[in-house]
């Protein structure tokens, strides 16, 4: 992803070169949404991608001299936040999954036609970081990224095949909450009438 | 939930996944912005500091010292070319004077003061009458000098010029173009172009008042403190930043040189008298040793006077002038020990009443009182100054209460060399 950066981030990449804090405070705002979402997927926590992606930034701020100004800015932060998370995965060891279903509430049964409908955003990332990690790693760099199975297994430190298997376990454990998620919102339903 | 309905999750999930966009965290930035390094701050004297007032107190001094010199060359050029407009009639002045024409230029010039005058001695006044009393000499050497003429243009018809000039403004004389005229028919009878030239120039820009590009006064000051201010030891705030407040009554005199006043035929004109009153009321924000800020404002009165002869009957008068002025002295003062301090900074000096009693010319030879307004401007201030101050060296606190009775007070004489510049100034206390 080449030449795609805007004036605006341009200007902003110049005034951070210079050490102008209020530049780094502007472009940190202006990828705040889309560096917290990257971070958001590979994490369980809001609180862990807030620490990944500060981590991320700090990386950014401290590397910038070494970009290349002809390549993605976005893309350049977006692979540095994901090398953090799959850092910040390497150095957990939590390795167990945790149900949350304090957003259950926020998926619409009654209207439900498909299941493209009936999932907010919060739901959707509530299933995918209640994924065991590795499954969320792997889920998130192959469907998500884009990586090869190669690429992520290189990155993990896995077989390809195991790879392959973890993104299959991730797909059905993403099925099976999302059933489990609509069979308790339908409880909740018709305990309220 | 089908194939199909499975391949429309997935796809909504990854769409939803890489679409989403979370709201902005101020205090996330905050946990940041407290880990990233520092940027260094400017420091007090960085260079952009140091070049700002550079090219400010360059450009002042350019300003004081070529500006006017650009005026009067712009005026000596101007007169020149009269000056050799009028070259014809020169020679044939004797001529000129003597025709009937003297009787339609009084006629024509009839409403007019310093024309009626002029005609008036035009009617009076002979040729060899007028190079006999007073232009014979000049007019001798002049003659020998000058040219052949070059323009065949009669006396009248440049007076008549001029005076069709002046009537083109609403009937407002315009002082220099009175100026011109008057001065073109009288000085022209036996001065060198030169000086003649001179002569315009100075008495074209003597409203303007302002002549100081180079002055050397000796002042003695007196400083009275006015009573009710409050005041604390020297002691109480040695070494710490030091707030002073000052009064000053300012009483001086000195001389002042200036180069372009010529219009005396006298060897002394560089030099002139010189007396200033003022009020100067000072605030100044230093430390004992350090740097501080001081802001002043002075009302300052001056009357100088000079003798002028007249170039026409070798009259001898005297012509004085006054100027008021606010004067802002805005410095940055360095004191890095007790007996020596540099101030650099900027004075603008803002005349707003000059009037004077100048030598018009011979016909006008009692002068004429002339309040100008309209050459208010901005002046850096050009001196060198060597003389004594008397003044109270008290601190002045902010704290109300801390006063001491007037009986505390004492005088601190000491003596100063302070040379200035463009508003650089370097103040040496003596003792």
């Amino acid at each position: 992803m080449a030449g795609a950066n805007t004036d605006i981030e341009l200007q902003l990449l110049a005034g951070c070169l210079k050490g102008d804090s209020k530049a780094q405070e502007m472009l940190y705002k202006h990828f705040y949404g889309y560096g917290m979402s990257v971070a958001m997927r590979y994490t369980r926590h809001r609180e862990d991608a807030k620490d990944v992606f500060n981590e991320s930034f700090f990386k950014v701020f401290e590397n910038l001299k070494t970009f290349d100004k002809t390549k993605s800015l976005k893309a350049w932060i977006s692979r540095i936040v994901t090398n953090h998370a799959i850092d910040f995965y390497r150095s957990s060891v939590r390795q167990s999954i945790v149900q949350h279903t304090e957003h259950l509430e926020n998926i619409d049964v009654a209207s439900a036609e498909s299941p493209a409908d009936t999932l907010h955003a919060e739901a959707i990332f509530e299933l995918v970081q209640n994924l065991p990690d590795a499954q969320r790693l792997v889920f998130n760099l192959y469907e998500i990224d884009g990586f090869t199975h190669e690429e992520v297994a290189e990155q993990l430190g896995i077989s390809v095949s195991g790879s392959r298997a973890t993104l299959h376990r991730a797909k059905q454990r993403l099925k099976l909450s999302f059933q489990n998620m609509i069979g308790e919102a339908k409880k909740n339903y018709e305990s309220k009438f | 939930m089908n194939l199909n309905s499975e391949d429309q999750f997935f796809n909504h999930i990854k769409h939803s996944l890489r679409t989403q966009e979370f709201a902005y965290q101020p205090e996330h930035w905050n946990e940041l912005a407290a880990r990233l390094p520092k940027q260094a701050e400017p420091k007090f004297g960085a260079a952009w500091f140091y070049n700002l007032l550079g090219v400010c107190l360059a450009g002042l001094i350019i300003w004081a010292l070529f500006l006017p010199y650009n005026q009067l060359e712009n005026g000596l050029l101007a007169n020149q070319t009269n000056q050799n407009a009028l070259g014809g009639s020169r020679n044939n002045k004797s001529h000129v004077l003597k025709t009937s024409e003297n009787e339609n230029i009084s006629h024509a010039l009839s409403q007019k003061d310093e024309a009626q005058v002029l005609c008036a001695q035009n009617k009076n006044v002979s040729s060899q009458e007028a190079s006999d009393k007073s232009l014979k000499p000049k007019s001798q050497e002049w003659l020998a000098d000058r040219k052949q003429p070059q323009n065949s243009k009669t006396i009248s018809e440049l007076i008549l010029a001029q005076d069709n000039k002046v009537e083109d403004k609403s009937g407002l004389i315009n002082d220099s173009e009175l100026l011109l005229s008057s001065a073109s028919g009288m000085t022209k009878a036996g001065l060198s172009n030169e000086f003649a030239a001179n002569d315009m120039a100075t008495l074209a820009h003597l409203p303007i008042g302002v002549l100081r590009q180079r002055e050397l006064e000796l002042h003695k000051i007196e400083a009275l403190r006015l009573p009710g201010l409050y005041q604390a030891n020297d002691a109480n705030l040695t070494a710490n930043t030091r707030a002073r407040f000052q009064l000053l009554a300012v009483l001086g005199g000195g001389f002042t040189h200036n180069n372009f006043v010529r219009h005396s035929l006298l060897p002394s004109p560089n030099w002139q008298p010189q007396a200033n009153a003022g009020l100067l009321l000072q605030a100044s924000l230093h430390r004992q040793s350090g740097i501080g800020m001081s802001l002043g404002l002075l009302y300052a009165f001056s009357q100088s006077q000079d003798r002028v002869v007249s170039k026409i009957t070798g009259q001898e008068r005297t012509s004085t002038m006054q100027f008021h002025w606010v004067k802002l002295p805005l410095c940055v003062v360095w004191q890095a020990h007790q007996k020596w301090q540099v101030r650099s900074g900027v004075a603008f000096q803002i005349p707003f009443i000059q009037q004077g009693h100048y030598w018009r010319n011979a016909a006008n030879a009692t002068g004429e009182r002339k309040i100008m307004l309209e050459d208010q401007s901005l002046r850096g201030y050009v001196s060198l100054e060597a003389g004594a101050v008397y003044h109270i060296n008290k601190v002045l606190s902010l704290e109300p209460h801390i006063s001491y009775p007037l009986s505390d007070l004492r005088l601190d004489p000491s003596t100063y060399l302070r040379m200035s510049s463009g508003g650089l100034r370097l103040l040496v206390k003596l003792r």
